[in-house]
């Protein structure tokens, strides 16, 4: 396959850059700068470019992964990012004031990306709250028609993100 | 967070309204005079490295809450690329437009964007820019110990 690249997206804080940090290889190449909005409640630091890195699959081949920054203002980066991409994991924190439109929101924004290619949703930070996130998420999916595989995880644990990579890897070999 | 950053913030907080507003207006006219001094520079805008426009003189059209995000991304990619090449602190962007040029650069934690008429005097812009953004550091620094002597 030529395009084999994989697109990180969400919410601010919502762990994109934990989760291809645990997940890539190498270091990542990260564009990081203070925060100076209400973002620095949450964290010092914020991504306005991009991250990058990659991982080797066990047929030798390799999956880019980009993390797109959150705020909307940068939008103009998930276009150039999603260039080429194979898929989206949306990453939603749990604990913000309303996941479920967080979701919508960016499934809306990257809704024609996600209808050429395929997507999963991890939800992140349930340890802090918010039990009922997955149901939550599960049942405003299925109001909008969308079947997209979802799951629970901490993306700071470099298996279970593997996993969300995988399943996205599956859907799409499914689709093929 | 580096000084300016610091200063922002301090003036930003609510009781310091109106410090904020004194500084911003402050920076208008830093850019302002750089528009007087340059006939090759068109429009200017300082934002916040985080991708926030803070002042900006700039012709109509131009949208400075989508260009503040794009000077900050790109300043950002770029700083990395030149650290990872060991090419050490990045000075300044430079995109060559066939319609006229665009310089990017830091003024301390704040970032200076340039836009300049077709065919400008290239290194003559760069003076002025830089120039600049040593002036908005300056300023910020004497912000910074005005709120040290008033706290």
């Amino acid at each position: 396959m030529d395009a084999d690249k994989i697109i990180f997206a969400g919410p601010v804080g919502s762990g994109k850059t934990t989760a291809i940090s645990c997940l890539s290889d190498i270091p990542i190449v990260s564009t990081d700068v203070d925060a100076t909005d209400e973002t620095k409640e949450r964290k010092q630091t914020t991504t306005v470019a991009m991250d990058y890195g990659f991982f080797t699959l066990e047929d030798g081949s390799y999956i880019h992964l980009y993390g797109t920054p959150g705020q909307d203002r940068f939008d103009f980066m998930w276009e150039i990012l999603s260039e080429g991409g194979l898929g989206l994991i949306l990453l939603i924190d749990a604990v913000r004031p309303d996941p479920v439109a967080d979701m919508e929101f960016y499934l809306d924004r990257f809704a024609s990306f996600v209808e050429k290619t395929g997507a999963v949703i991890g939800i992140t930070r349930t340890d802090l709250g918010n039990p009922q996130a997955y149901e939550n998420l599960q049942d405003r999916l299925m109001e909008r028609g969308q079947i997209i595989p979802m799951m629970e995880l901490d993306a700071r644990d470099g298996d279970q993100v593997r996993l969300l990579v995988q399943t996205l890897l599956a859907i799409l070999q499914a689709e093929v | 967070m580096d000084l300016v950053s610091e200063i922002i913030n301090k003036v930003g907080s609510a009781s310091h309204d109106e410090g904020r507003e004194d500084r911003r207006a402050e920076c208008m006219q830093i850019l302002r005079e750089l528009l007087n001094d340059s006939d090759d520079i068109m429009a200017a805008m300082i934002t916040t490295a985080d991708g926030h426009p803070w002042a900006e003189v700039l012709p109509h059209g131009f949208d400075a809450k989508r260009f503040a995000a794009m000077s900050s991304a790109l300043i950002a990619l770029s700083s990395t690329l030149a650290r990872e090449a060991q090419k050490g602190k990045t000075m300044n962007v430079l995109i060559e437009g066939m319609e006229g040029n665009i310089y990017v650069m830091h003024a301390g934690s704040m970032v200076l964007t340039i836009f300049t008429k077709i065919k400008p005097n290239l290194g003559l812009t760069l003076a002025h820019a830089r120039r600049v953004a040593d002036q908005i550091v300056l300023r910020a620094r004497q912000a910074a110990d005005a709120v040290g002597h008033t706290a």
